[in-house]
């Protein structure tokens, strides 16, 4: 693939996060614990990872945390985002260099969530100077292991879209 | 890459969930909750000891201190008091039971206070969402 096309295949990855992103946080959601979301960009994120790899994912992650801060949250939630959303990608690559020939993408989205979860308690906890928030992430995880399933099984279907659709190109 | 789910998949959901329950339970049983009401005992300035206050527990414990003095405390029914010192005034004894929010007991002699913080009164935790 030369590299306008990759280029342009990433801007819309980027774009579909974002909008999954923004669609994500108008859905009301029953109020279990503070921070549990549906993760849907995290659909885009993780085929990215196994489609395009490490690097093109991070800078999706990048860039879609610093454009739907400026869209829709504000500086403090850009911090969650892009941290937790950084070390899940790393995550799932690990995951899917060394644990592919056992998980499938379920059990890989699963880890990247778990992580997610972890990663965004360990820095509230920095920035609310309290470890009593640690409480949360059993709760938390417990959560992100359906929305983890979700988001597995929806990037099995797409990867495989994708990765024939990019046979196509070449 | 494998594209269904596996028996692999099953059994690392299975090992998250049971994990996170154990630790549900767990910090259900020992951990401080967020609405708990908790009493901290301190001696010259440093945190010696803290209970939670549930209506099941029953302690008693006694503070002492490098020259020689002690605070006997008991601990019943969510609520703590001092029921021996050997302080010449016993001012920490007439103090009371304490079991709301805010509210101590002091032994000067001793150097000793408890205090209590209840935390399903202040929501010192803010979240943005």
């Amino acid at each position: 693939m030369n590299k306008t096309k990759r280029y342009i295949f990433l801007s819309l990855l980027t774009a579909a996060a974002l909008i999954l992103s923004i669609i994500e946080s108008m859905i009301p959601l029953p109020y279990i614990a503070p921070g549990a979301k549906l993760g849907l960009s995290n659909i885009v994120i993780l085929s990215a990872v196994v489609v395009f790899g490490l690097r093109d994912a991070l800078l999706i992650v990048i860039l879609r945390s610093v454009l739907f801060m400026m869209i829709a949250t504000n500086p403090i939630t850009f911090i969650y985002s892009v941290s937790s959303g950084i070390v899940s990608t790393l995550v799932m690559y690990l995951g899917c260099k060394y644990l592919s020939s056992k998980l499938s993408l379920i059990g890989i989205s699963v880890i990247g969530a778990m992580a997610h979860n972890a990663t965004q308690v360990t820095v509230a906890a920095i920035l609310f100077e309290t470890l009593k928030l640690y409480y949360y992430l059993p709760i938390l995880s417990l959560i992100s292991i359906f929305t983890g399933c979700f988001v597995g099984y929806t990037s099995i279907l797409i990867t495989d879209n994708l990765e024939k659709t990019l046979l196509k190109l070449n | 890459m494998k594209k269904k789910i596996n028996k692999y998949d099953i059994g690392l959901i299975i090992a998250i969930v049971i994990i996170n329950v154990f630790f549900i339970w767990y910090s259900g049983r020992s951990a401080v909750k967020l609405n708990d009401k908790v009493a901290y005992i301190y001696s010259d300035n440093q945190l010696v000891k803290e209970y939670v206050l549930t209506d099941d527990v029953k302690d008693e414990y006694t503070v002492k201190t490098e020259t020689g003095g002690y605070n006997t405390l008991h601990i019943e029914d969510g609520q703590i008091w001092i029921h021996d010192a050997s302080c010449p005034d016993k001012v920490c004894i007439y103090q009371g039971k304490i079991s709301r929010d805010g509210e101590i007991i002091v032994c000067l002699p001793n150097r000793m206070l408890i205090k209590i913080v209840d935390y399903s009164e202040d929501d010192e935790v803010d979240f943005i969402n």
